[in-house]
């Protein structure tokens, strides 16, 4: 059945690369450019961000190039970093005096001798406390896995249709850890040779390119001209493995 | 760093891991982040330049399915040689790839006429059993490089764990820019309390300079103050900021 879904789809498989990793940047980096459009002030994202301690370094990285490349400068990424870095110091200020505690009490003679017959006390670090450690994982993560999850589900309801079928045979297949999860979701038998057939297409397709841009390497053969797809059959293959790159790196 | 004062460090220093240490704490990045990125580096151009038809690697590295995402994408911008490096361990890896696909798909059926003993287990677990992935296709070892990257930045912060005891080093490392959160937190982990309280103190100290700079610049965005020039440390401490909490951009 046609609905929005599939047409995300439909676009999806129009663009270079596996589809979901295509999908999921996009929902990544939408995510990233709203926070900065409009949220950056909001007390609930404002709290979310902080406990994470913002967000993880391949998307607090994307949230720097965004908003350089969105408004030429960093006044939202500083504004939410501000809150983080004051639980920064909250955090060591914490740790600090927990650790002058730890060693006061180190030196007196009674805790020695208890030290030295408990001998784990003798050693123990004090607790690193919250602006010191995170107490949420990453915000963008988070959501990204969960749309991740819905969109195999979404795939792998929808690839028992024909025309879904289709498109997707015309596509760059699924990246191979894709390809896997999305299995993972399929009972039937004929959707799930369908899909492992499109995908050793593929691979197989890329196999005779990388022959053949490694073959016309060799002297003998260097004036043989190389075509587009033995050209960026090399990327194609760690595209195929490891999934698109996110983000321009 | 000039050229003579990099000299001067490695003539005083008799222990060259202290002499690049000593170099790493005057740039501008956390140290290991720095460090570590370089021996990465260092290990993938070396590898790319006589390691890829080198038989015990290309085996662990199909036993990781090639490389991690990250690393992947870094070996391939670090060809410098027209691809052909990354085309030799692509076109292994996909072969192997194609083997395994064409293996399940010969086995399936069979497979799949067995498979009422997951149903089974499933209904006994009153959850639906997850149906196969081809497990051939999923990395059975880590990441060749992020092994290298792990044992690399060990080592670095045992070095400067070591180093930190000595009065001189003390001083270079309160004058640098000091270490990202991540590499922070694993060196309290293992260092004595009197070391750790010392870098607690630094490290605030200079998150508190990080923090008034940040300050400065969002009030510089102010209306009324936008005629107040902003310093070069007040423009750029809001990626400082982003480096200390999640390290330098890999």
């Amino acid at each position: 059945m046609l609905d929005f879904a599939a047409l995300w789809f439909k676009d999806a498989f129009q663009h270079q690369g596996c589809p979901i990793c295509y999908l999921r940047a996009r929902d990544d980096a939408r995510y990233i450019f709203t926070i900065l459009y409009e949220y950056v002030t909001d007390g609930g994202v404002r709290a979310t961000f902080v406990n994470s301690l913002g967000y993880c370094s391949e998307h607090a990285w994307a949230q720097q190039r965004t908003e350089v490349e969105r408004w030429g400068d960093g006044l939202g990424t500083a504004t939410m970093y501000e809150s983080v870095l004051a639980q920064n110091l909250d955090g060591l200020d914490e740790f600090i005096r927990a650790t002058r505690r730890a060693m006061a009490r180190e030196r007196s003679p009674i805790w020695r001798g208890i030290a030295r017959v408990v001998r784990r006390l003798g050693r123990a670090t004090p607790a690193l406390p919250f602006g010191v450690v995170p107490r949420a994982p990453c915000r963008v993560c988070e959501l990204g896995a969960q749309g991740e999850r819905a969109l195999l589900e979404t795939f792998a309801q929808k690839i028992g249709w024909d025309e879904f079928r289709a498109w997707y045979r015309a596509s760059d297949g699924l990246c191979l850890p894709h390809l896997n999860a999305t299995l993972e979701r399929i009972a039937d038998a004929d959707a799930r040779r369908f899909v492992i057939e499109v995908t050793l297409e593929k691979l197989e397709a890329n196999a005779v390119a990388l022959r053949e841009y490694w073959r016309k390497h060799d002297y003998r053969f260097q004036d043989e001209p190389i075509t587009d797809a033995e050209r960026q059959a090399w990327r194609r293959a760690v595209e195929q493995f490891v999934g698109n790159r996110r983000w321009t790196q | 760093m000039n050229a003579s004062l990099r000299v001067a460090t490695l003539l005083t220093e008799s222990d060259p891991n202290a002499a690049q240490m000593a170099q790493a704490l005057r740039a501008d990045a956390c140290p290991i982040c720095a460090l570590t990125a370089a021996s990465t580096q260092r290990f993938i151009d070396g590898f790319l330049y006589e390691s890829v038809n080198d038989a015990t690697l290309r085996e662990e590295l199909a036993r990781a399915q090639g490389f991690c995402y990250r690393h992947a994408w870094q070996v391939l911008d670090a060809d410098r040689y027209g691809g052909v490096g990354v085309t030799i361990l692509y076109l292994d890896f996909t072969t192997r790839a194609i083997e395994a696909l064409r293996a399940h798909l010969r086995y399936a059926p069979i497979v799949q006429r067995l498979s009422w003993w997951r149903r089974a287990l499933g209904f006994l677990r009153r959850r639906a059993a997850p149906h196969a992935r081809i497990t051939a296709l999923e990395p059975r070892a880590l990441c060749l490089v992020c092994r290298v990257e792990r044992e690399a930045e060990a080592g670095y912060l045992a070095d400067l764990a070591r180093l930190l005891a000595r009065a001189d080093f003390r001083a270079r490392y309160t004058e640098s820019r000091g270490m990202c959160l991540p590499h922070l937190r694993q060196m309290f982990a293992s260092v004595d309390a009197e070391t750790r309280l010392f870098l607690a103190e630094t490290t605030r100290t200079k998150i508190a300079t990080l923090l008034h700079h940040i300050q400065e610049y969002n009030r510089k965005h102010i209306w009324d103050f936008r005629a107040e020039p902003k310093l070069p440390e007040e423009q750029d401490a809001w990626i400082r900021a982003i480096a200390f909490q999640v390290g330098e951009k890999k």
